[in-house]
């Protein structure tokens, strides 16, 4: 493919990254354990797995809003610990939108803990809510809105920040379908548009297919990576690529691989299946 | 003018009618000097307005429960914020308060009185007692049934605590804390006036103590109507800011 987005060089490094969860009076659970995994500037990179894999624990320590029990990870060359380094943003897969305030002031949120003067301040939140289709609704308060709405506010109050590193947990999975798939649309033009690396967390295998450059398929509880699939997409896409038998091929093969991890997460002996 | 609140006005305007049809009733029942009739009582609601000593009795009961209620609930809204925030703390201070809200606070008075001396710090510290410990218990309420994603969010923007607290958190718990304001409205009230029913040379409390003590019904009457109007008022705006708030 020619316009296809091939590694540079790694912005953001997972070194062995493990991750137990200690309760009292319960054996130890180890939610990731040896998590590796190089992720390059501008890659649109997708992570699947079968629930309860870790992945938002993953995403946590990524984002530096957990620490992991074992391991480190280099974004852009700092090891990150304890706090969101600079230059990352995050979008969770609950509403975050905070309901007290209306959709610009949600939106203007984070700059005004920049120091921005207010013209710039106000020219980001603009042209944010302007690609984020919400122009019309800036006064509008977020209990006014609908669910994929108010998503949308969540992501434009992270993207006004600019971040260089865009993580999503899962942000799409209370929508429903149609919503969801011109919602990953906006998400591929915002990738392209400014130029940053995106980590996409979903469960949804399509949502991987047709968005990533690659995908990283984890494996039941501990979580690990068990193999990346590179999708081989030109940079300009949409959700079209659906249409492309290639696209068959690669939910095909990620399926394969996850099919046998969700036996395994749901406490399913694969080797020997019970018979009905 | 909507219908819905034609309607709520002309309820009102019923409920009020009513009351005073019952007053009436009962005051001709028992007998005018017992208790006076609404006529009366306002008669001399309007007659006491106009005169300085119960002018000064007003503003006295007034800046002392100003400042029983802004201390009520700067403390309280403090130290709920914090037992809120810090299991350590709520589970070792919050059950003194639930314990400070179940007792009979007038048996505490001896030891205001003892502390504060006979004068206004010991009535506006019985208001503060009334009011602080139902509004700290209800902001730490609203702090613990905050959404943990709120807290996430603002760690992915990078806040700063103070500005975590100032622009999340207090917006976050402000229906919880009108909704407590309400209440500690009429409980530092309830203090100050109590207070100064049993120790005090002045304020509407002593004034009330003093008229049953020279057996003068009508201003006694007259007070009570005063308070209620000022309660029930304070009480049915809050209630409307609750709800708007709560949306």
């Amino acid at each position: 493919m020619p316009e296809s987005s091939q590694p540079i060089h790694a912005v953001l490094s997972l070194r062995g990254i493990s991750r137990v969860f200690l309760a009292a009076a319960r054996e130890p659970v180890w939610a990731l354990q040896g998590v590796d995994l190089d992720i390059n500037a501008g890659e649109f990179f997708a992570i699947i797995g079968p629930s309860g894999c870790g992945k938002s624990t993953l995403m946590d320590i990524v984002a530096g809003l957990l620490a992991p029990s074992e391991g480190e990870v280099i974004f852009e060359g700092k090891r990150v610990s304890g706090t969101v380094p600079d230059g990352v943003g995050v979008v969770f897969q609950e509403d975050a939108s905070f309901p007290w305030l209306s959709v610009y002031e949600n939106v203007a949120f984070g700059l005004k803990e920049t120091g921005l003067d207010r013209a710039e301040i106000d020219a980001r939140v603009r042209y944010a809510l302007e690609f984020m289709g919400l122009a019309d609704f800036a006064r509008h308060h977020p209990p006014q809105l609908s669910g994929g709405m108010r998503q949308r506010v969540c992501i434009a109050r992270t993207l006004v920040l600019r971040p260089r590193l865009i993580l999503l947990d899962e942000p799409f999975a209370a929508l429903d379908q149609q919503t969801r798939l011109l919602m990953g649309e906006e998400l591929l033009r915002l990738w392209r548009e400014t130029g940053a690396t995106v980590v996409l967390i979903t469960h949804a295998l399509d949502e991987a297919a047709m968005l990533a450059d690659r995908v990283g398929v984890m494996s039941a509880r501990p979580g690990r990576f068990i193999e990346v699939v590179a999708t081989g997409w030109p940079r300009a896409r949409d959700s079209t690529v659906v249409a492309d038998p290639r696209f068959g091929e690669v939910t095909a093969r990620l399926w394969s691989l996850l099919r046998l991890e969700s036996l395994r997460a749901m406490g399913r002996d694969f080797n020997n299946p019970t018979p009905a | 003018m909507t219908l819905a609140r034609t309607r709520r006005i002309a309820d009102i305007a019923l409920l009020s009618f009513g009351l005073l049809i019952i007053w009436e009733a009962v005051s001709i029942a028992l007998g005018m000097r017992v208790l006076p009739a609404p006529v009366q009582t306002a008669t001399r609601l309007v007659a006491l307005l106009a005169k300085p000593g119960f002018l000064r009795d007003l503003r006295a009961t007034g800046e002392a429960y100003a400042i029983a209620l802004g201390l009520a609930m700067g403390g309280g809204v403090g130290l709920g914020l914090m037992f809120g925030s810090s299991r350590v703390l709520g589970e070792t201070f919050e059950p003194w308060l639930h314990v400070l809200v179940a007792i009979p606070k007038v048996t505490l008075y001896p030891i205001i009185l003892l502390l504060f001396g006979l004068g206004d710090a010991a009535k506006i510290a019985f208001g503060v007692l009334h009011g602080l410990p139902t509004v700290a218990i209800m902001t730490a309420g609203g702090v613990r049934s905050l959404r943990p994603i709120y807290g996430k969010a603002a760690r992915a923007m990078r806040l700063k605590r103070w500005s975590y607290v100032r622009r999340i958190l207090l917006p976050a718990v402000m229906p919880e804390i009108v909704a407590a304001l309400r209440i500690c409205f009429a409980l530092a009230l309830l203090g100050v006036l109590v207070g100064e029913m049993f120790a005090s040379t002045r304020g509407l409390g002593h004034l009330l103590m003093a008229s049953i003590g020279v057996d003068d019904m009508p201003t006694v009457m007259a007070v009570i109507l005063l308070l209620f109007l000022f309660a029930g008022t304070g009480s049915s705006v809050l209630l409307a800011v609750v709800h708007r708030l709560k949306g």
